[in-house]
C-alpha cells in the first residue's frame, strides 16, 4: 500500500515536471542571456546562443522523460491519461520547434560566417571609383581564429539539434517498465 | 531482455542517428559549396557575369553530393526500420525517416527549380550590349546535368523508400495468406 502510494506520487511529480521543465528552462537560458548581454553591454556571442540551446535542449528532453514515465505510469495503472498525454505532446510540439530552429540558426550562422570571408577594402581605397576602376573584394584565407569563433560554434549547435532530437525521439518512445 | 530483443532496440537506434549524421554530412558539403561559389562571385572574375557564367560551379555538384549523402541515410533508416518489433521506437523511427525522407525531397525540389530559375533566363551581354552565347560544354555542366542528378536523386529516394517498402508488405501479407 505504502509502495503503491510512493509511486502514484512519484508520477504526479513527473507530471508536473513533464510540464514545467522545459518552461523553467526556457526561462533560466533567456534570463541567463540577458544577464550576460546587460553585463557586457553588447550583442550575444555565438557560443553564449550555443548555451541558451543547450540549456533548451536539455529542458525538453528532460521534460520528455518525465512526462513520459507518468504517462507509462498511467498506463500500466489504467488510469486517465489526458494530462500525462497533455505533457507528453506539449514536449513533443517545443521539442520540434526547438530543433527547428536550432538547425536554421546553424546553418544561416555557417554561412554569414563563409561570408566573412569576403573583405572590402576600407574608404580610403574607395576612392578609385571615381577613376573608374571597381572596387574588388579579396577572400581571406581560412584560419584557425575563423574556425573557432564562427564555424565550430555553427556546427557545435547542429550537433545539439541532432542529439537533441536522437534523446527526444528516444525518451519519448520509452516503454512502461515491465515491457522493457 | 533477450539478445533478439537487445540487438533490434539496436537497429532502432541506428535507424533514429542515421539521418541525423546525414544532415551533418549535409551541412559540411553545404558550407564548402558557400566556399567554393564565393572563388566564382568574388574571384578573378568578379563583377564579369558572362565570365563567372563560364566558369564551372563546383558549389552546384557540392550541394548535391550532400543532398544525396542526406537521402541515401533518410532511405536506409526507412528499410532498418522495417524489421523492428512493433513497439514504440519502432513507431517513432519509422515515423521520423518518414519525415526525414519528406524533407530530402522537398530540398531536393527547391535546389532543382532553384538551379533552373537563376539559370534558365539569364543571358549574358558584352561591352556593346550584344547578347553572348555561352560555352556549351560548361552550361551543360552547370545547368543541365546538376538538374538531372537531382531529378535522378529523387526517382531514387521515393522508389527506395515507398516502392519496395510496398513490395516487402504485399510479399508478407501473401505468405501470410498462404499460411
Amino acid at each position: 500500500m505504502a509502495k503503491s502510494v510512493s509511486a502514484t506520487t512519484a508520477a504526479q511529480r513527473n507530471l508536473g515536471l513533464g510540464f514545467s521543465v522545459p518552461i523553467v528552462a526556457g526561462v533560466v537560458a533567456l534570463i541567463l542571456g540577458l544577464i550576460i548581454s546587460d553585463a557586457t553591454r553588447t550583442m550575444l556571442d555565438i557560443w553564449i546562443w550555443v548555451l541558451i540551446h543547450l540549456i533548451l535542449g536539455v529542458g525538453v528532453v528532460l521534460g520528455t522523460r518525465f512526462a513520459t514515465a507518468s504517462f507509462n505510469f498511467g498506463l500500466a495503472r489504467g488510469s486517465k491519461l489526458g494530462a500525462a498525454k497533455g505533457a507528453r505532446n506539449l514536449n513533443l510540439v517545443l521539442g520540434i520547434v526547438w530543433s527547428s530552429i536550432v538547425i536554421i540558426t546553424s546553418f544561416t550562422k555557417a554561412m554569414e560566417a563563409v561570408q566573412r570571408s569576403v573583405v572590402w577594402p576600407d574608404s580610403s581605397v574607395t576612392g578609385a571609383v571615381k577613376q573608374g576602376h571597381p572596387i574588388k573584394p579579396t577572400i581571406e584565407p581560412f584560419t584557425s581564429v575563423q574556425f573557432w569563433q564562427s564555424f565550430l560554434p555553427a556546427f557545435v549547435l547542429l550537433v545539439i539539434a541532432c542529439v537533441g532530437i536522437f534523446l527526444l525521439l528516444s525518451e519519448r518512445a520509452r516503454e512502461p517498465r515491465d515491457q522493457e | 531482455m533477450n539478445d533478439a530483443g537487445g540487438k533490434r532496440f539496436g537497429r532502432g537506434q541506428v535507424a533514429l542517428a542515421l539521418p541525423l549524421a546525414g544532415l551533418l554530412v549535409f551541412w559540411v558539403f553545404v558550407v564548402l559549396a558557400q566556399f567554393s561559389s564565393l572563388y566564382v562571385t568574388y574571384g578573378a572574375n568578379y563583377d564579369n557575369y558572362s565570365a563567372q557564367q563560364n566558369q564551372f560551379h563546383l558549389d552546384i555538384y557540392l550541394v548535391l553530393a550532400g543532398l544525396a549523402a542526406l537521402g541515401f541515410s533518410a532511405v536506409t533508416a526507412r528499410k532498418l526500420s522495417q524489421g523492428l518489433d512493433e513497439t514504440r521506437l519502432a513507431r517513432a523511427v519509422n515515423g521520423f525517416a518518414l519525415v526525414a525522407v519528406f524533407v530530402v525531397l522537398i530540398i531536393a525540389t527547391i535546389y532543382g527549380f532553384g538551379t533552373f530559375m537563376s539559370n534558365a533566363f539569364q543571358t549574358s551581354v558584352d561591352s556593346n550590349g550584344h547578347s553572348i552565347a555561352p560555352n556549351l560544354m560548361v552550361r551543360v555542366l552547370n545547368v543541365y546535368l546538376p538538374i538531372l542528378l537531382d531529378a535522378a536523386l529523387m526517382v531514387f529516394v521515393i522508389l527506395k523508400a515507398f516502392v519496395g517498402r510496398a513490395t516487402a508488405d504485399e510479399t508478407t501479407e501473401g505468405e501470410s495468406a498462404n499460411g
